[in-house]
């Protein structure tokens, strides 16, 4: 599964159901990063409406709306697409142990959160590629690309009791 | 020649009253403007406010943000430098029953349900700022705004050393970040109004409190305006326990206008602690849970080295991250992100006392 979050520096990324911050060039990097690939993005209903309002709800942008169904709607649909869901205000704690790919958009800034991403499962990715840019309204953003780590299954453990 | 003297003496004196004329009808205001404002409080409203959604948008019921509001007749009435008259702080209703939890480790809480007390059905989108008249015994009591990219902060700021507000010691510690345990703090940010030195606007807050808890959501709010030109509804009620001269904490509540709370909505409440450090909130005595005495007032402080034996008054760039500051024309200037680069212009020493450290290549 791949998923693309926007962090601050204490790796929160929403707060009371909203994103932590937003900025127009970020959103247009992340839109030509996808177009590049060929690559459909998936979102929810509020990203939806605020793509829409910066002119950028386009057609490789398909849109989830989970009224009347679970808020995590847009992220099964990207699952099973193959494509990447674009996550701002939806807890994705039960979605842990699924990504496999992500594309980290760090504001470099704080500011509140109650939902963030552990420590430790940053830590489980490896960065594949990292650019610094300038934002719209934030100056110096880092974008970073990164892949869970495979452990390689080695051989089995000789047990000290071996019968 | 009596003749002649007699029309020049005319000439001059007609010369004379058409000069008269035209000053006085360049000094006079048209009849349709407005009347002078009397002297006093500088007023903070900026002009406009300019149609925010263009001259074609219709407007209509849906709109959240359609402006039906008032300003408040204080708005405008108390900033500048706090000498002047200011509004008496209205009743703190939404402060009456409010159930705040103990600290617990979380530098801020929501209340509320997160969700202001305020109205937010009828907040205009139009830019002002009030800060109230201190209470009987010098106490902040309410700051409250409309903030929007045009009372915002220009980057320049100057000092605010001046102002003790109640409760101030200056006490360091080790293990406090910067060593100084209280900071003057803002109740409305530097950032989001350019407020200085107001005694109206500063109470003395934990640096805990002001940087886990209040930079946080002011960059939340600031970044927000800047990124989208809309206004947020902004009010900061500090709040006092009886007597004490340093606040329990600060209730923060924060509303987007233009689109009616969808990006900002919050309603927090931050903790004047800091942990390790037992603080006497009647007078602002503390001392270390783990006993460490604090630093010898008389003691050299480990910024020491880099004061002034004689201060001086200058221009300097802050890098307010880093808390380093450089002359205006250091080339390690243009490398500091504008949210973190300010201009200050005041005291050197102040600046070192402030935590910031020169810079090492420019030697400010």
């Amino acid at each position: 599964m791949k998923i693309i979050i926007c962090v601050d520096e204490n790796l929160g990324y929403s707060f009371n159901k909203r994103r932590q911050s937003r900025d127009k060039t970020m959103r247009e990097h992340m839109l030509g990063v996808l177009r590049k690939e060929n690559a459909e993005l998936f979102v929810n209903a509020y990203t939806a409406k605020s793509l829409e309002s910066d002119g950028l709800l386009t057609e490789a942008v398909t849109v989830v709306d989970e009224a009347g169904g679970p808020e995590d709607a847009f992220l099964m649909a990207a699952e099973e697409a193959g494509g990447w869901a674009f996550v701002e205000n939806t807890d994705i704690t039960g979605y842990l142990d699924r990504i496999d790919e992500m594309i980290v958009y760090h504001w470099n800034r704080l500011y509140l959160s109650d939902l963030s991403i552990p420590e430790s499962f940053m830590k489980s990715f490896r960065t594949v590629t990292k650019e610094l840019f300038r934002g719209t309204s934030h100056d110096s953003m880092h974008y970073t690309r990164m892949v869970k780590i495979r452990r390689r299954s080695g051989r089995k453990k000789k047990s000290g009791r071996e019968s | 020649m009596i003749r002649n003297r007699i029309i020049s003496i005319i000439s001059a004196a007609l010369v004379l009253l058409s000069l008269v004329a035209v000053l006085v009808f360049r000094t006079l205001p048209p009849a349709d403007t407005e009347p002078d404002i009397p002297d006093g409080p500088e007023i903070v409203i900026p002009e406009g406010p300019e149609d925010p959604d263009g001259p074609d948008d219709p407007g209509g019921p849906e709109d959240p943000a359609e402006p039906q509001t008032v300003i408040p007749e204080s708005a405008g009435a108390a900033e500048g430098n706090g000498s002047g008259p200011a509004p008496q702080a209205p009743e703190l209703t939404w402060l009456e029953g409010l159930d705040i939890p103990e600290y617990s480790g979380k530098a801020y809480i929501p209340l509320n349900g997160n969700v202001p007390f305020f109205d937010t059905d009828s907040i205009a989108p139009v830019s002002y700022e009030i800060y109230y008249e201190l209470d009987s015994l010098g106490r902040c009591t309410l700051a409250d705004a409309v903030v929007g990219q045009d009372i915002m902060a220009d980057g320049k700021r100057g000092s605010i050393s001046e102002i003790k507000p109640t409760g101030w010691h200056t006490e360091r510690y080790s293990f406090v970040d910067g060593e100084a345990l209280y900071n003057r703090c803002h109740l409305i940010a530097h950032y989001l109004t350019g407020e200085n030195a107001n005694p109206r606007n500063l109470v003395t807050g934990t640096r805990y409190m002001n940087t886990a808890g209040m930079n946080a959501l002011e960059n939340m709010v600031g970044d927000y305006i800047k990124e989208t030109g809309n206004h947020v509804r902004y009010r900061v009620t500090p709040v006092w326990t009886g007597d004490n001269l340093i606040c329990d904490g600060l209730l923060v509540e924060a509303w987007s206008v233009e689109d009616g709370g969808e990006d900002i909505c919050f309603c927090i409440y931050a903790y004047n602690v800091q942990p390790g450090i037992v603080i006497d909130y009647l007078t602002g005595d503390n001392y270390a849970v783990d006993g460490e005495k604090p630093k010898d007032q008389n003691s050299e402080p480990s910024y020491a080295k880099y004061l002034l034996e004689e201060d001086v008054t200058g221009t300097y760039i802050l890098n307010t991250k880093k808390k380093k500051f450089h002359r205006p024309d250091c080339q390690g200037v243009k490398d500091i992100a504008p949210e973190n680069k300010e201009e200050y212009t005041g005291s050197r020493n102040e600046l070192v006392e402030e935590g910031y450290v020169p810079c090492g290549g420019c030697n400010p």
